[in-house]
């Protein structure tokens, strides 16, 4: 049989995104999953989007990426956070109905043409040469020109409850092996945990007891297809707090706890701690929030968000029920940390390829980072350039000054990340220009180049993009009202009031105009900064210059750029442990190389 | 000073210079650097006793110059391994007789074995390019090595001990806690942080923003190397103010004579205070109506001279001591002729003859220049104030944002302390959004 082009091990949040871009831009596609009824599964918190990652989120979209699309169709509870803190840093967020949106994901990649799903253990990469062939399922061989991994936690996935521990990348599933190849390879591996809260029966939960979080009346969705309200019902989450009790009961337990008695070794998030990190860290807060929020429509269960804990189920028995409103609430199943391997990404080149193994990619958790959002991002970029390198086009690397996906990937590749990467606004640099409105004017023209933007979309692009230049026009014929709008606080309702053409403008374009003019002058900024790292960022570094070999290194800066082999000097600036006056040599270095 | 791109060559080839004063002397240092330093030298220096293995890293070894055509001279040879020298770099400094023939001769052999006559200051780029030194302390070296007198010298010692470093690195980890407080309040907008109210945050960027303002004004006052003080001595006409300079000044370089308004040009020459610090000193027109338009224009000039002089020194004729038609209230004042016994007069008792009070008057100028502006830190180049004036109205913007009701504030001023910390990271080195997140993490209980 002929090699598949394209074969995605894993059908996660990247392997989806990864297997449909793959598909979409033409190529013979085969998603392998472990097992078909986790297609999309959201194994953690129940939401898409928050801080930084719903930007991801829109960026996906832009792309002609599913996520936001899913998130629209099932979400049942829609904020936008920090409405109060500027444009930039305002971000969507969903709760969505977990299995709803499992299914949506399943259904949109079996309904991909093009794209094969097929449930199979995939059991090890196959490389000659250096360069991948194809995946290997106990004694058979599936042939590929690209693979695509996207395993997630399951590389010598082990749980803890407690000080017992078992195999598994998911409570109640198998880990994998896959890793003999990568080894003969000299891929290394790193080890990281992370873990999850227990759940609870919505049944058995006191609302009146916890304060009632409202989704937004007026949601902002992900997708810039979507109109109007979503279509699902909407319900509230609630929040509540931890007690002196909760507290007590970690404290008198944490012998019993793998965290605190050495039985876990892996790299946990410090932005997503445990509640008994939480307890210990932080002696002197008597109390911790806990957001509750409902699982689906369709089922009771509910996620306690904020008390992740790998103690034993007697002491999670004891502490969700020292917290007002849960007193009376039964544990569905108990919480778990789990251990995983990753790659170190600073294997990957900026495309996502391996340095070591041409043709292989890597995407997702697999890669050390945190979150649906960020795996999607780099799912589909991983599976635009495993498309892109079997029809012998250059790979698709995303800046950091249009995208937080770029900021992601250049973050992961250069520096690469010791703790779970999560992204946060403050990574990128140039964040008021990566705002969630303006995601697709950032992608949606390269979307439409690669071949990932469809008809519709482009047109709807389109209609907005001239919208926008109308109403960018009529304020740059009249430089009085721009200047109007550079005060605090303007509406552009009230200073454009007699321009009929502005006011009739989507309410969309008009707030994305107003935000253009009301921080005209940071953004002009902002502008000129990109323009500067842009020039560091155009002369290019071999990939093959000898870093030992050139005098003048700083030893540590030596080793780094050797292990990293950036392909600009702008990335070789950002690598840690290269110091300003080690550019300075490279600088030197890429003059003398082009005279 | 451009530090950051070398002229011409890289770090990758050998230099060779003489490293002590020009001309004759009991001993000059001839130093390499570079990747051939250790073979260049050995192909003109015979160890007194050959050691298995060649020199040691860090040793100091007795022996012989060999240069063809010339008997052996003594030398001693110092032999560094990178990165432990000056410049980071393979070094060896060769100490041979002092004498220019030998030294002219023994760089020209070096040459012609392949080693380039380095340019100047070329040894402290080196030592900034792999990273041994920061760029103010090698514009410190630099600074130092141009110093013409004690207070400069000084000043630039404590610059390459890196004394600026230390408290632009203060000034960076207080906007970098600043900003760590502004980012949690962003991304972690749902977390129960404990935001510092802005106006808590405003008053510690008035704080940092003090520190930069007075890291600029040390830059600023330090006069700049090769630009001395200047003292001007004005008064009336023929009260001895050319004597007066001629004593000071150790040399004839004004013209002295008996009648009043000898002195038309501004004259100046270089005054060796007791400090070591040397001053120019003028002498100007003297007082008197001008008679000429030549006359009028001299006591334009002496004006101009003494309005953009550091000092003025406030002339009275002992034998005329009246006092001063519009003398300014911070001159020092003398009276001058002290060795004719009648002499009257306020102020510093002078004479140019016996040479009375002019110690104390160098005492007295030393005092008055000391006075002016703080022992700067920072060698004040322009490149440091760019630096240091960016981050000034960086830290001044966010603060504002900070104090004030726009709905953006959080967003704008995190835009404003990365603009202030980028400028700061051109003196010292960058901060990172790591370093950011590190302090969100280490101070606040995130995580839901």
């Amino acid at each position: 049989m002929d090699p598949w082009d394209v074969i995605v091990v894993g059908a996660g949040h990247a392997g989806i995104e990864a297997a449909l871009a793959a598909a979409r831009l033409g190529r013979r596609t085969l998603l392998l999953t472990a097992n078909l009824d986790t297609v999309g599964k959201m194994s953690c918190n129940p939401s898409i989007g928050g801080q930084a990652k719903g930007q991801i989120v829109r960026e996906v979209d832009a792309l002609g990426g599913e996520m936001g699309r899913a998130a629209d169709a099932t979400g049942i509870h829609f904020r936008l956070l920090n409405t109060s803190k500027g444009p930039a840093v305002q971000a969507p967020r969903a709760q969505c109905d977990k299995p709803r949106y499992a299914a949506y994901m399943k259904r949109a990649v079996e309904a991909q043409p093009g794209l094969t799903l097929r449930q199979e253990h995939v059991t090890d990469v196959l490389v000659e040469g250096g360069r991948v062939t194809g995946v290997q399922v106990g004694a058979r061989v599936y042939a590929a020109r690209a693979v695509v991994l996207t395993n997630g936690t399951f590389l010598r996935g082990v749980l803890h409850q407690g000080l017992e521990q078992h195999a598994g990348g998911r409570m109640g599933e198998p880990p994998s092996g896959l890793l003999a190849a990568l080894a003969a390879a000299g891929i290394r591996t790193g080890r990281m945990k992370t873990g999850t809260p227990p759940r609870v029966n919505g049944r058995t939960i006191d609302p009146a007891a916890m304060e009632a979080q409202p989704g937004d009346p007026e949601p902002v969705l992900f997708s810039f297809l979507s109109q109007g309200p979503p279509p699902l019902p909407q319900v509230s989450c609630w929040v509540t707090r931890t007690t002196e009790a909760t507290h007590a009961a970690i404290r008198e337990n944490l012998d019993r706890s793998p965290l605190y008695s050495g039985v876990i070794c892996g790299v946990g998030p410090r932005y997503c701690p445990s509640l008994e990190d939480k307890v210990v860290k932080f002696p002197d807060r008597a109390s911790h929030q806990v957001f509750v929020e409902p699982e689906g429509l369709d089922t009771l269960e509910v996620y306690l968000n904020g008390i992740s804990t790998s103690l034993p189920p007697d002491v999670q028995a004891r502490l969700v029920a020292s917290i007002p409103g849960l007193e009376r609430a039964e544990v569905l199943r108990w919480g778990y940390a789990v251990e995983y391997d990753y790659f170190p990404p600073t294997q990957l080149w900026p495309s996502l390829e391996s340095k070591a193994v041409a043709g292989l990619f890597f995407a997702g958790q697999v890669n050390g980072t945190t979150g649906y959002e960020e795996a999607a991002g780099q799912g589909l970029v991983a599976g635009v350039n495993a498309a892109r390198l079997v029809a012998l086009q250059p790979p698709l690397v995303l800046s950091r000054d249009a995208s937080y996906i770029g900021v992601l990937i250049d973050d992961l590749v250069t520096r690469g990340t010791e703790e779970p990467y999560r992204m946060f606004s403050s990574r990128a640099e140039h964040r008021l220009l990566l705002r969630h409105d303006n995601a697709d004017e950032r992608l949606t023209p390269l979307g439409r180049e690669l071949g990932l933007v469809d008809d519709a979309r482009w047109a709807a692009f389109e209609a907005k993009r001239e919208a926008l230049a109308a109403g960018r026009v009529a304020f740059a014929r009249r430089p009085h009202l721009a200047r109007a709008m550079r005060r605090q606080e303007a509406v552009l309702e009230q200073v454009a009031a007699d321009l009929p053409d502005v006011l009739a403008l989507p309410a969309g374009v008009r707030r994305l105009l107003e935000t253009e003019l009301r921080y005209a002058g940071y953004l002009e900024r902002q502008a000129a900064q990109v323009e500067r790292q842009r020039r560091l960022e155009g002369l290019p570094l071999p990939d093959d210059l000898d870093y030992r070999g050139l005098s003048g290194l700083a030893v540590e800066a030596r080793e780094k750029l050797a292990a990293v082999r950036p392909r600009s000097l702008g990335q070789a600036s950002r690598i840690a442990g290269v110091s300003p006056s080690d550019i300075d040599v490279l600088l030197i270095h890429a003059h003398r190389r082009r005279a | 000073m451009a530090l950051a791109a070398p002229e011409r060559g890289t770090p990758d080839d050998t230099v060779v210079a003489l490293s002590s004063a020009p001309g004759a002397s009991a001993r000059a240092v001839v130093r390499l650097s570079g990747p051939r330093a250790w073979a260049l030298a050995g192909e003109v220096f015979a160890p007194a006793t050959a050691r298995a293995g060649g020199p040691r890293a860090g040793s100091r070894e007795d022996g012989a110059l060999r240069l063809p055509g010339w008997p052996p001279a003594p030398v001693v040879a110092v032999w560094l391994r990178a990165p432990r020298s000056y410049t980071g770099q393979d070094v060896v400094e060769l100490w041979v007789p002092g004498a220019p023939p030998l030294v002219r001769r023994l760089l020209l052999v070096l040459e012609a074995a392949g080693a380039r006559p380095a340019a100047p200051g070329e040894f402290t780029r080196r030592a900034f390019l792999t990273g041994r030194l920061d760029l103010t302390q090698a514009e410190a070296v630099l600074a130092l090595t141009t110093a013409e007198d004690a207070a400069l010298a000084r000043a630039a010692l404590r610059a390459l001990a890196g004394g600026a470093r230390g408290r632009v690195d203060e000034v960076k980890a207080a906007l970098t806690d600043v900003l760590a407080h502004v980012e949690a309040a962003i991304d972690f907008s749902e977390e129960e942080i404990d935001h510092a109210p802005g106006a808590a945050l405003a008053a510690r960027l008035d704080g940092a923003a003090s520190a930069v303002r007075a890291l600029l004004t040390a830059g600023r006052a330090r006069p700049q190397a090769g630009t001395e003080p200047v003292v001007a001595l004005v008064g009336p006409a023929n009260a001895g103010k050319s004597s007066l300079l001629n004593a000071l000044c150790g040399a004839p370089a004004a013209l002295v004579s008996p009648h009043a308004g000898t002195t038309r040009d501004v004259v100046g020459a270089s005054w060796r205070l007791p400090s070591g610090r040397v001053a120019r000193l003028l002498d100007t027109a003297g007082e008197k109506p001008a008679t000429s338009e030549v006359e009028a224009r001299a006591l334009d000039l002496a004006r101009a001279a003494a309005a953009s002089a550091d000092l003025v020194v406030q002339v009275v004729d002992g034998l005329d001591p009246r006092p001063p038609a519009n003398g300014s209230s911070d001159a020092l004042v003398v009276t001058t002729k002290a060795d004719l016994a009648h002499s009257l007069g306020d102020g510093l008792r002078t004479s140019a003859v016996t040479g009375e009070g002019l110690l104390a008057l160098g005492k007295a100028v030393d005092a008055a220049l000391a006075g002016r502006g703080a022992a700067p830190e920072l060698t004040g180049t322009a490149r440091q104030e760019a630096h240091l004036g960016r981050a000034l109205e960086a830290v001044a913007r966010a603060a504002d944002l900070l104090r004030g009701q726009d709905p953006a504030r959080a967003e704008l001023a995190a835009v404003e302390l990365g603009a202030a910390l980028e400028a700061l990271g051109e003196l010292t080195g960058a901060v990172t959004t790591d370093d950011v997140l590190d302090r969100v993490f280490g101070q606040f209980c995130i995580g839901k």
